[in-house]
């Protein structure tokens, strides 16, 4: 078991069209769900900076995390903190990284005919 | 006559009496409770959260069944946000903190969320606002022991007019009395919007305030193409749209008379039409319209949505399910096309700075054989229950195509081990979607028992351009040269050695590229269960020496642009009823 510590910080910027939207949301959730630890997404450029006052949100509540309203482009802090704090923030980046698995995977009866 | 420009969502034209629904007014009975009764209160509220969840649990099944996953997934959605820990710890500190009763407090917390989404710069998040709108009204139906409302027994056809409809209540709207609906509010991602196509029923929304000029029982037009609605239309205006649904009442008649007729043009040539698909349950629509087989079922679905990885049985359930459906016809079962960006984390691919060119696809799977073989078992299991083919997609290798099929070989020999039935006839073919695979077509047809051409990704790599990227969509182009010349190729050396080839991508599947396929020699279409019908028209409506007469010229232009132009202009002459549609 590794030791408590203060809670850890990464910045990830939101590459997928849609933003943080429902079904984003609930990946993280599900994410968050999946590991021992506390995670909060707050809407802050600087990771290093006080960071009170910024909206936030908790990473078990979908409805949280959508009133941030997170856009394509725009950063977010997570905040974890408890035992797997540093494998959550690797998951949750991937996540966000890998645009929660949309944009280029739209089904072909989805996308417009450009032909 | 009123005439309001909305945001077209479902496409079709609606001519009715209007009937005006006005927001449900629940009026709270109670707003306080005593001091001593807060817990009571508190019990009260996780009661009706149960109450509420199962009619959701409820709608999401019906509507799953009815109208597809896509559907069903949105009141899975508004199931996890009914739950969510935020809502009901918020609710119940206002009922112990401030004696709200259950339904102010859960009115008041929900409406706020909803207020905050709709001042979000985001358009798609904003849309969720009507998501918590309907969750709000599904909790206090709950609480106060309230039915649906009455909209949902009309006796009459009509026209739905409302401020805004959730989507629970387009699910619950009667399919059969509800020509059409428009509300004031509402986006074009809402999940309204999903549900009314999902359900066929023309609508539009977002055109602002009207309902105060709107009596029930107005004339209303709600046209779904246009988003355009006008109430109390003039005569002329009438008589126009009437004309207009006419002539698609008529032509979707005629083609509905094709489904049981061959795809046969006027000289006697035979053209197979099958269906592509994504989820199991669209099979049954390609059947309905005549499909003669499942050319290309895509299974990626499986993989997507999900944090673990689909298992055997994941796998097997989803292949029986559509060979049971599909009979003795053939289904053809693509092995998963994904790329290292979109397979599950588990795996801790790398992130790639090419994902298109990178390891995805049949790359991937000859990289992660556990994951590849588990699909493989699946689909062999599956082919004794029908007539299974097999597919891989993206080869660009005859080495990989080798390698891939050492694989399939193993397989079997685990199965035949384990005395687990199998058909080792099972026909196998590739994916032509690599141009290094299609200008070297003769090579790989030794191999394989047939072929598919997959125009999306073979326009992309021919062309060098990423169709997701708005910046260079424009030159994606089905009808290019050196597109067609790659096609021609391809059918050409597939014919003179006898092995069939069809063509799956979307290409295919619209009329637009019917005869010029035909005319380059292509016999077998695989296209979306929705365009079969009219794919079936277009074979109908000519003879193979017209089509290779404009293949003829369309293979002699220079611009991918004339091409299209030639013909569109051909089908219209054909067909005017498709002019509507291009």
């Amino acid at each position: 078991m590794s030791e408590q510590t203060g809670p850890l910080r990464r910045r990830v910027t939101i590459r997928n069209r849609a933003g943080l939207h429902a079904r984003a949301a609930s990946l993280v959730r599900d994410t968050v769900l999946k590991h021992r630890c506390r995670v909060t997404l707050i809407k802050a450029e600087d990771p290093s900076a006080s960071l009170n006052g910024a909206p936030r949100a908790d990473g078990t509540s979908v409805i949280e995390m959508l009133s941030l309203g997170a856009m394509e482009g725009e950063p977010l802090i997570i905040e974890a903190e408890g035992e797997e704090a540093q494998q959550v923030l690797d998951a949750l980046e991937r996540l966000v990284e890998c645009k929660f698995w949309e944009d280029d995977f739209a089904p072909e009866s989805q996308q417009t005919f450009p032909g | 006559m009123m005439r309001l420009q909305g945001i077209a969502v479902s496409p079709g034209i609606a001519i009715g009496k209007a009937v005006v629904i006005g927001q449900d007014i629940f009026s709270i009975p109670r707003e306080y409770v005593e001091a001593d009764a807060v817990e009571q209160e508190v019990a009260r509220f996780r009661e009706a959260l149960q109450v509420a969840a199962r009619e959701i649990e409820n709608n999401r099944d019906l509507v799953t069944r009815e109208l597809g996953p896509k559907s069903g997934a949105i009141f899975q959605a508004h199931l996890e946000i009914l739950e969510d820990p935020k809502i009901r710890e918020d609710v119940e500190s206002l009922i112990r903190n401030r004696q709200y009763s259950s339904e102010k407090a859960a009115s008041f917390v929900l409406r706020q969320f909803a207020e905050m989404f709709r001042r979000l710069p985001n358009p798609v998040i904003a849309d969720r606002a009507y998501d918590v709108l309907d969750i709000e009204r599904h909790l206090l139906r709950a609480l106060l022991g309230q039915p649906h409302r009455s909209l949902y027994h009309l006796t009459s056809p009509a026209v739905v007019l409302a401020r805004n409809l959730t989507p629970s209540e387009v699910a619950n709207l009667d399919r059969k009395m509800v020509r059409g609906f428009a509300t004031e509010v509402g986006g074009p991602t809402s999940h309204t919007a999903i549900v009314a196509q999902g359900m066929g029923i023309p609508a539009v929304v977002g055109t602002g305030p009207f309902l105060n000029e709107v009596s029930g029982g107005d004339i209303v037009i709600v046209d779904g193409d246009r988003g355009i609605v006008i109430v109390r239309p003039d005569e002329s205006t009438l008589r126009e749209y009437e004309e207009e649904m006419r002539a698609i009442r008529v032509f979707t008649t005629e083609l509905e008379k094709l489904r049981d007729l061959p795809a046969e043009t006027l000289d006697g040539t035979r053209i197979n039409i099958y269906g592509n698909i994504e989820f199991p349950h669209e099979a049954a629509l390609c059947l309905q319209n005549g499909a003669e087989g499942i050319g290309l079922y895509r299974t990626e679905f499986l993989y997507l949505g999900r944090n673990d990885l689909p298992s055997e049985e994941d796998h097997y359930r989803a292949y029986c399910e559509v060979v049971r459906i599909m009979g003795d016809r053939p289904v053809t079962i693509r092995t998963f096309d994904l790329g290292a960006d979109k397979v599950p984390l588990q795996l801790g691919l790398e992130k790639e700075a090419n994902p298109c060119l990178g390891l995805r696809s049949i790359r991937l799977a000859l990289r992660y054989l556990p994951l590849f073989q588990t699909q493989l078992r699946a689909i062999l299991r599956a082919s004794v229950c029908g007539n299974v083919q097999i597919m891989f997609p993206m080869i660009s290798t005859l080495a990989e195509l080798r390698q891939a099929k050492l694989m399939l070989a193993e397989v079997m020999e685990d199965l035949a081990e384990g005395q687990i039935p199998f058909r080792r006839e099972i026909p196998l073919g590739i994916m032509v979607e690599v141009p290094s695979v299609a200008v070297t077509i003769d090579r790989f047809l030794d191999e394989v028992d047939f072929i598919s051409l997959g125009t999306n990704d073979l326009i992309q790599y021919t062309l060098a351009v990423d169709r997701t990227n708005r910046n260079v969509v424009n030159m994606y182009n089905a009808t290019d040269p050196a597109v067609l010349r790659l096609i021609h190729h391809v059918i050409q050396e597939a014919s003179r050695k006898g092995v069939p080839v069809s063509l799956c991508g979307q290409m295919s599947s619209h009329p637009l590229h019917t005869m010029l396929l035909i005319g380059l020699g292509l016999r077998k279409f695989s296209v979306a269960a929705h365009s079969i019908l009219e794919i079936k028209k277009v074979c109908r409506s000519v003879t193979v020496e017209q089509c290779e007469a404009l293949a003829k010229r369309a293979l002699e232009m220079d611009h991918a642009r004339d091409v299209q132009a030639l013909l569109r202009e051909q089908l219209i002459k054909l067909i005017p009823a498709f002019g509507r549609i291009m």
